[in-house]
């Protein structure tokens, strides 16, 4: 029975390949998402995410309002082109939009309806439509946001001769998923500004739209935030369309990994080390500042925490770092949640293995969260930073808990970071506050 | 308690032909029959309806766009008489390229036996032409658990139909393990030659199955079936009507479950070769 039950994945922490390509969609300044699916996949997959993610709102055509061809049986037995011609004929004319994005679910994969064939009918110089094959089966939603950036790459972009200097695209935040996104990305672009760089964001909706994507070829560097989300896609960015890319495997959280960051692209693009070192110190000089004050917690009352971090890759690496190496909490667990393909895991768990002080955190890679709280109920950690889900398993160790990854339905998200400078001192004041109330 | 036939076989072996011709014949002794269609196409039934095509099962219901609408569906709209009173009825599917034929046919068969059509009709004999090999789900479905309980499979001294007999052997074995459909026997088609006959009972050999009838090469056959009759109906003293009588008499009879043993695509291939030197080797000597 064990047996059995270890293959189940109960209590997810992401979606399908449809649901992540829907999400990275919804998440393109008025990109319309249309699901060429069963009834129930748009509205369920969209609202069920959004919701997890802290509230977010429908965006510009989710939930409820997206468009969807409801395949029926008739559609699986004869074919849903006609269905799907019909529907974004519809969503043309009556969704003001920037583009429309045709998304398949699992049974218009299995049938093999010619989604391209039909988008081709309607690219006629007007709003354009892009097409996704997204089935379900294809994946989860990571699988499904990269599906939709080598989609976008491959329909949108073309080789530019012209480059635009200080132009970096931003890649690796994956919208939802991460449910600090528009605050991750916000602190991101901030700190690429005072570079005197042109961030080239992706994401961002009621912001950023189409337009980043159709200058994307112009960048001087793709910069990736994450160990595997997106890898293939930045290599393939490369070869293709000649614009380099920088990995930086983690989200970086707190002064010393967010000022190497800056420092990475810094040397990459040759901008003047005395402008680096100066934001540097300038934006160390503010987060010190609090954090300072911060540490009398740990001086006067000795407030230290054991902690165990349950979340997406790169959020884990970003958030173990911070709390190790700046400060100077005991990592004793780190659960991956994203499933990453076998080749990254060894560098995942290298980068957690490189923190200060020789600790070495145990890394486990799993999904299913009877698995995840089977190990973090052994864990003698004080302080769980992970999902909604997992606020009964701290309870059960009587640690406190914040919730940090998907899903979470106990917070609003608005503008709130764990990035950057910023977002190590939210993480910290976040970490305090819970250990206070438990 | 009806007698649920399937019969299967390469497409363009002539299993429409044979179905409709028994079912004629079984229906000349008196019995209750039904012929069901499982193939887009959608002409399994024609000889018995002088040439008619009728409207499909999936066509009817599927004008419905809502699934309420597509429960509610009158059978009585989709099967139809034809000669000596066989109840005909179609699946129908998808034109060549779109959709999912297989779908189809689990579609308006589960419909058929949700809205009580086979309570209705109430037959002696239920026969289902399904359409070539059994590529995927959706024509395994008569082979399921309680629907076609007795399997012929068509075969010609052809190599390629012979190849997909195989294959749908390893279908029955797979279904006959869960109580599914069972290989009653083969049908051979199209023999006029010794050395046709040699290598479908070779072949029979083989795999552990047989053969229950040989129906030979017949112009009489082939003109009814033009004029959309079975040779019972239109040449009911011929030879070849005779032929669908003792094949009628014989499915009628059999009790016989046969559990064949497929072989591998590599062993057949080369049992194939040898049958074509043969065949060479005899037709130099001639």
């Amino acid at each position: 029975m064990r047996e059995v039950l270890s293959k189940i994945l109960r209590g997810p922490r992401y979606a399908c390949s449809l649901g992540g390509a829907m999400t990275t969609i919804l998440a393109i300044n008025r990109g319309v998402p249309l699901v060429h699916s069963s009834p129930g996949c748009g509205y369920n997959l969209t609202l069920g995410q959004v919701i997890a993610s802290g509230y977010q709102g429908q965006g510009y055509t989710g939930g409820a309002c997206i468009p969807s061809t409801r395949f029926t049986a008739k559609q699986v037995v004869y074919g849903g082109e006609d269905r799907l011609r019909q529907q974004l004929k519809a969503t043309l004319d009556w969704v003001d939009s920037d583009f429309v994005a045709i998304l398949t679910g699992c049974t218009a994969d299995l049938i093999g309806d010619d989604i391209a064939a039909i988008a081709g009918e309607f690219n006629n110089g007007g709003v354009p439509v892009f097409h996704f094959t997204t089935g379900g089966f294809k994946g989860n939603s990571f699988r499904g946001h990269e599906i939709v950036l080598e989609g976008l790459a491959s329909q949108l972009m073309k080789e530019s001769a012209r480059r635009e200097k200080g132009q970096v695209n931003v890649f690796g935040v994956v919208p939802y998923q991460d449910i600090f996104w528009r605050g991750d990305l916000a602190e991101i672009r901030r700190l690429l500004e005072k570079l005197g760089l042109k961030p080239n964001m992706m994401f961002g909706h009621k912001v950023f739209g189409l337009e980043s994507w159709r200058k994307a070829p112009e960048a001087e560097l793709n910069l990736l935030l994450s160990p595997w989300v997106g890898m293939g896609f930045v290599k393939e960015f490369e070869q293709r369309l000649g614009v380099p890319y920088l990995v930086v495997p983690e989200l970086p959280v707190g002064p010393t990994a967010t000022s190497a960051l800056l420092r990475k692209v810094g040397e990459k693009l040759n901008i003047d080390r005395e402008l680096v070192e100066k934001v540097v110190a300038e934006e160390e000089k503010e987060a010190y500042y609090y954090l300072d004050d911060a540490s009398d917690l740990y001086i006067d009352f000795g407030w230290h925490f054991n902690f165990a971090v349950i979340s997406d890759s790169n959020l884990a690496i970003g958030i173990t770092k911070f709390l190790t190496n700046d400060m100077g909490y005991v990592p004793h667990l780190v659960v991956i949640t994203d499933d990453p393909p076998d080749k990254y895991r060894e560098a995942i768990v290298n980068e957690l293995s490189s923190l200060n002080h020789g600790l070495k955190p145990q890394v486990v890679f799993e999904s299913n969260s009877d698995s995840i709280w089977e190990i973090v109920g052994k864990t003698e950690a004080d302080v769980i930073l992970g999902s909604s889900l997992d606020r009964p398993v701290a309870q059960q160790l009587s640690a406190s808990h914040v919730c940090i990854s998907r899903p979470a339905v106990e917070r609003l998200i608005t503008n709130n970071t764990l990035c950057g400078y910023r977002g190590g001192l939210e993480l910290l004041a976040e970490i305090v506050t819970a250990a206070f109330r438990a | 308690m009806a007698r649920e036939i399937g019969v299967y076989g390469k497409g363009g072996i002539g299993k429409s032909t044979i179905v409709s011709n028994t079912s004629a014949a079984i229906a000349e002794k008196g019995a209750k029959v039904m012929q069901i269609g499982c193939d887009p196409k959608a002409d399994s039934t024609n000889s018995l309806l002088d040439g008619r095509y009728i409207p499909t099962i999936l066509d009817t219901v599927l004008e419905a766009d809502t699934v309420r609408e597509f429960r509610s569906v009158d059978v009585s709209k989709v099967i139809f008489e034809g000669y000596r009173g066989i109840i005909c009825a179609e699946c129908g599917g998808p034109d060549p390229g779109i959709g999912c034929a297989g779908r189809g046919i689990i579609t308006a068969i589960e419909l058929m036996k949700e809205q009580g059509a086979f309570e209705k009709v109430n037959p002696d004999y239920v026969l289902y032409d399904v359409l070539g090999d059994v590529v995927c789900g959706g024509f395994a479905m008569p082979l399921r658990q309680g629907i076609a309980k007795q399997v012929y499979i068509v075969v010609s001294a052809n190599f390629a139909s012979l190849y997909a007999a195989n294959n749908l052997c390893k279908a029955i074995v797979r279904f006959g393990e869960r109580g599914g459909g069972k290989l009653a026997g083969l049908i051979a088609n199209h023999i006029s030659t010794p050395e046709e006959k040699e290598i479908v009972n070779e072949f029979a050999a083989m795999t552990k199955t047989e053969v229950i009838e040989y129906i030979p090469y017949s112009r009489e056959l082939a003109r009814s079936d033009l004029q959309g009759q079975t040779v019972i109906q239109s040449a009911p003293d011929s030879e070849i009507a005779d032929v669908f009588r003792r094949l009628a008499a014989k499915i009628a009879e059999r009790e016989q479950q046969i559990i064949p043993a497929p072989v591998q695509a590599p062993e057949l291939r080369k049992w194939g070769q040898s049958c074509l030197e043969r065949l060479q080797a005899s037709g130099i000597k001639e």
